[in-house]
């Protein structure tokens, strides 16, 4: 793709480090970049469409491709890098740790089918990872960075990630110096494909279930171009020999290299009887991503578990805001506290007093009383939004590591305090020697 | 013509509603079974056949003040479309079933719970028609379904078959709010019977019902031209209003997950029990 003309770019941006929180004490170390004219911008839509499985590009009356990157200096970028990579290295520490206490499963609300798988993979050895990827997802605030949670089960957003942040990169050109963050695809695929040996890979996800279809078809593609075949399956069509997986379907009959699981691990526990999951978790010799071993630290409740563990976590105890059992926080009187699921994604289930309608808050209070071991109460805190040309926003950085090493983002904005499903994709480019201008 | 031009013809740049327009079907022009591939490249299109024309005489031309929204089964609603974007509205596809388990690979014949080969040829094929129809950007729109995407067929859902069977949800159409403010005050359902949509589109049509929009349906009878045992042509009904019953867990916070749910009625369904919200974190 050529670089932009500078007529196709529509709207300068907003004046460099602009933010509409200027008693912070931190200047933003996001900003706007241009916005892209519709001409411009238009391939980049129809090539993510079409080529690279974004195949929700409007949300209701939400078009959820921002025609605008946002730019983050290569100091800040590289001090977002270092954090997840430390949080990275506590979280497996953790996790090995939290495998070993079994006690304390329940408390992390770990559903009672793969508690028993658990128990039984600290005796006889998980399942091995094919590859372990991680995806924090990092808030501006007044105090620095902060972080809402880690997606530690199955992270998604590699396409807009890896293709969506290229396509920016490409339109702006070299004169712009702007690089990208990284190709979390790129890396994901090279190691589950060398994970899996040459054989085939299947990728599983639920049925219906369209956002996740988009994830593993993207993911696919990009194993199909480094040689690997790779199938879109269910879990029922997986069979298990003396710990080797095969795929039992219609197209493809045979054994598997590894696998690929975009099924939340406490789904599985849902699953009938005939479904052989639980080589996904424990016994299995045929390698998995993400490992069902992530549960543990997908939950939200996972802090709650901290105190007992020998792991110190500080990185994590930083910048994650307190976590407490519902019935130890103040929530129903204090408005500065906020409920979710213990495994909530993509934000559909938080809910504080004055962020969701009441009726939705009612129903949150009412389950959090009737189910507290299922629900987090978790002490809010304040976003700096971002003036951008679509109005102020508040910014989510999703920084992945794979196997330790972090290697890009998945980033998106939203008018509200809460990323959710209507929250908006925009790449994050990297400028290249932009001067600091504040502490970060 | 390439999927993109195929694309392009469909849901146009400037076009007011192709922003709605599902882009799963196109991404899959280029499979093997369905279209093949030149060396250069391109999409070889398949010989111009007119789709058989539902019976849609009772809809009148667009004024701007309709949408239409076809849930017929397969090619039938696109050949409802082609007749619609001759009558002035924009069909908008919102196809989104994946039709292939294996990327750029074939569709495997009689072992995917919804079929998509002969919906995809009619795109293909009816994208010049689209074209020819020069329709204004602010077209108003008929919106597409597959009356099949959520039932399959039972002969296919079978253990080793691709179960990409989908719902249809509120979030794929444009709010009440939108499409009043864009002057449309009343929607025609174009379906096989004259009862009640289906339940999972009864969630968006409610929502319309209730900010004020006219709910109307259009019966095309239960053998459609070109469905087994149909006949060409067939008779011009009028669209008559309904009240659209509120479906459960109508505005339910997990509405979404909880549609998804119901696919798991059929026992060899993938689905496994609760599924709050997609996977994707």
């Amino acid at each position: 793709m050529s670089a932009v003309a500078p007529d196709n770019i529509l709207e300068r941006p907003p004046s460099a480090r602009s933010s509409s929180c200027t008693d912070s004490p931190h200047l933003h170390p996001l900003r706007a970049g241009p916005t892209l004219s519709p001409e411009a911008f238009a391939p980049i839509r129809r090539r993510m469409v079409l080529n690279c499985c974004k195949w929700d590009p409007q949300v209701g009356d939400v078009s959820t491709l921002a025609p605008f990157p946002l730019l983050i200096g290569r100091a800040d970028w590289q001090q977002l890098c270092s954090t997840a990579e430390g949080l990275a290295r506590e979280l497996i520490a953790a996790e090995a740790e939290l495998l070993g206490r079994p006690d304390l499963h329940r408390k992390v609300a770990v559903p009672r089918p793969l508690r028993n798988a658990l128990a039984e993979a600290r005796d006889r050895g998980a399942t091995p990872a094919a590859v372990r990827t991680l995806r924090f997802d990092f808030h501006w605030t007044p105090d620095g960075w902060r972080i809402s949670e880690v997606n530690s089960d199955v992270p998604g957003g590699f396409a807009e990630a890896s293709e969506l942040t290229r396509l920016f990169a490409d339109s702006f050109g070299p004169s712009m110096n702007l690089a990208v963050p990284g190709d979390p695809a790129a890396a994901w695929a090279d190691a589950v494909a060398v994970a899996a040996g040459g054989a085939p890979v299947a990728l599983l996800s639920a049925p219906g279930f369209m956002e996740d279809f988009q994830v593993v078809s993207y993911m696919a593609t990009r194993l199909v171009e480094r040689g690997v075949a790779a199938h879109l399956a269910a879990p029922s069509q997986l069979a298990w020999a003396a710990g080797h997986a095969s795929l039992r379907a219609a197209w493809y009959d045979g054994p598997l290299g590894a696998v690929v699981r975009f099924f939340q691990a406490e789904w599985m526990a849902q699953l009938p009887r005939s479904c052989e999951w639980r080589p996904l978790v424990v016994g299995g010799r045929t390698p998995v991503t993400n490992p069902g071993t992530s549960v543990l630290t997908e939950s939200k409740r996972f802090p709650l578990a901290w105190e007992h563990l020998a792991a110190a976590l500080p990185t994590w105890r930083r910048l994650l805001p307190e976590t407490r059992d519902p019935r130890d926080a103040p929530w129903r009187r204090d408005d500065g506290w906020l409920l979710k699921t213990a495994f909530c994604n993509t934000g559909d289930t938080v809910a504080a007093r004055d962020l969701v309608l009441p009726q939705r808050w009612r129903a949150a209070a009412r389950a959090a009383f009737l189910w507290p071991g299922q629900w987090v109460a978790q002490r809010r805190f304040e976003t700096v939004p971002l003036a951008t040309p679509s109005g102020d926003v508040h910014p989510c950085v999703g920084v992945y590591t794979i196997d330790g090493r972090a290697c890009g983002a998945y980033t998106r904005v939203a008018t509200r305090a809460v990323i959710d499903y209507r929250a908006i994709d925009v790449a994050l480019l990297v400028e290249g020697d932009r001067v600091q201008e504040g502490p970060a | 013509m390439t999927a993109e031009q195929i694309f392009e013809l469909w849901a146009p740049q400037g076009a007011r509603w192709s922003q709605w327009a599902k882009p799963v079907l196109f991404a899959h022009l280029g499979l093997p079974r369905e279209s093949p591939v030149s060396s250069a490249g391109r999409v070889e299109l398949a010989a111009p056949v007119a789709p058989p024309s539902p019976p849609l005489a009772g809809i009148e031309p667009a004024d701007g003040t309709t949408a239409v929204v076809v849930d017929l089964p397969g090619a039938a609603g696109v050949a409802a479309g082609l007749v619609l974007a001759e009558s002035g509205y924009r069909p908008v596809p919102l196809y989104n079933a994946v039709p292939s388990p294996s990327p750029g690979g074939p569709i495997p014949g009689g072992s995917v719970a919804v079929d998509m080969a002969q919906v995809l040829e009619a795109l293909r094929a009816g994208a010049e028609r689209v074209g020819v129809a020069r329709l204004p950007d602010d077209a108003p729109p008929a919106f597409l379904l597959d009356a099949r995407r959520r039932t399959a067929d039972s002969r296919v859902l079978q253990p080793g078959a691709f179960d990409n069977r989908s719902v249809s949800l509120p979030t794929d159409f444009p709010s009440a709010n939108l499409l009043l403010a864009s002057g449309i005050r009343r929607v025609i359902v174009v379906q096989l019977d004259e009862g009640q949509p289906q339940a999972d589109l009864s969630h968006t049509l409610r929502r319309w019902q209730d900010a004020g929009m006219e709910v109307l349906v259009l019966a095309t009878g239960a053998a459609l031209p070109g469905e087994s045992g149909g006949t060409s042509g067939g008779t011009a009904a009028s669209p008559r209003p309904i009240t659209v019953n509120k479906p459960r867990w109508y505005r339910h916070l997990w509405h979404g997950m909880l549609a998804r749910l119901g696919l798991r009625t059929n026992p060899l369904g993938g689905f496994g029990g609760f599924l709050p919200v997609p996977s994707a974190g």
